[in-house]
């Protein structure tokens, strides 16, 4: 096993994954010259962990745990470099149990979205993340980041799909009230 | 209140699944008279739209991209 494992060939790697873990980084971070960073990251985590790998998984699926972990580090660093106020999303009138409401007019939202797309947000939100009870933040990770179907959580956590929903819901509600503490009051 | 939990459910699995056309029009229905529901509708498709934006087209590194990757990864 060790002199197979020796034996890695590093072109064989880009030629063969880093297309799949380029698209798949590129579309979460929608920079291009991050996403390469990030692949490149990658193969050098890879690299580093080799000897511990204990291919258990295929060296597929370990590249993606490593891209994923790395993401999600880089979303956590963006909440640190946070500066733009967004206090113009919630509304003081509303008691601190209403949902965030849209108060922006039509031709506005636009912008607005494209404010809330940001990586500062996302970063607020891992932290949030963070938080939930450890069933749901594997469950909410896997749905929204992953983007895994429905069933196949519902058959990893042997959960009922009405069971499955009722644990996104809490968890996205539980996210509300985190960001309303740790973004929307700042 | 009852309605809500229905209205909620829709809106989460809205995001993921087609709804049905009587569900969509149960929905808007709720949404316009419900401020909470519109609010929340809002605030998931927020979380959506952060992590959930994959793109039709697939994005791939180009041949000197993938060159320069070897290069470096066999330089280590």
């Amino acid at each position: 096993m060790a002199q197979e494992k020796a034996d890695i060939d590093l072109n064989s790697w880009v030629d063969e994954y880093s297309d799949m873990l380029f698209n798949f980084a590129a579309n979460r971070v929608n920079d291009r010259d991050l996403a390469k960073d990030l692949v490149q990251d990658t193969f050098f985590s890879a690299l580093k962990a080799w000897e511990r790998f204990e291919q258990k998984s295929t060296v597929k699926t370990w590249l993606f745990s490593i891209l994923k972990r790395k993401i999600i580090d880089h979303w956590r660093q963006q909440q640190s470099r946070k500066t733009k106020p967004i206090s113009q999303f919630t509304t003081n009138d509303e008691d601190e149990n209403n949902w965030i409401e849209a108060t922006t007019p039509n031709s506005e939202v636009n912008e607005t979205e494209a404010f809330f797309e940001n990586n500062e947000l996302r970063g607020a939100l891992m932290t949030c993340i963070d938080l939930l009870p450890e069933k749901s933040k594997g469950i909410f990770i896997d749905k929204f980041i992953d983007h895994k179907d429905s069933e196949e959580i519902c058959n990893e956590y042997e959960i009922t799909s009405s069971n499955f929903w009722v644990i996104i819901h809490r968890a996205k509600v539980q996210l509300k009230g985190c960001l309303d503490k740790k973004w929307f009051d700042q | 209140m009852r309605y809500c939990k229905k209205a909620v459910h829709l809106i989460d699995r809205k995001d993921f699944e087609k709804l049905t056309t009587w569900e969509k029009f149960n929905l808007r229905l709720h949404n316009a008279v419900c401020k909470r529901c519109r609010g929340y509708n809002r605030f998931s498709h927020v979380l959506k739209s952060l992590f959930g934006k994959i793109s039709e087209q697939e994005k791939c590194l180009s041949c000197e991209e993938k060159e320069e990757l070897k290069k470096k990864l066999s330089s280590k």
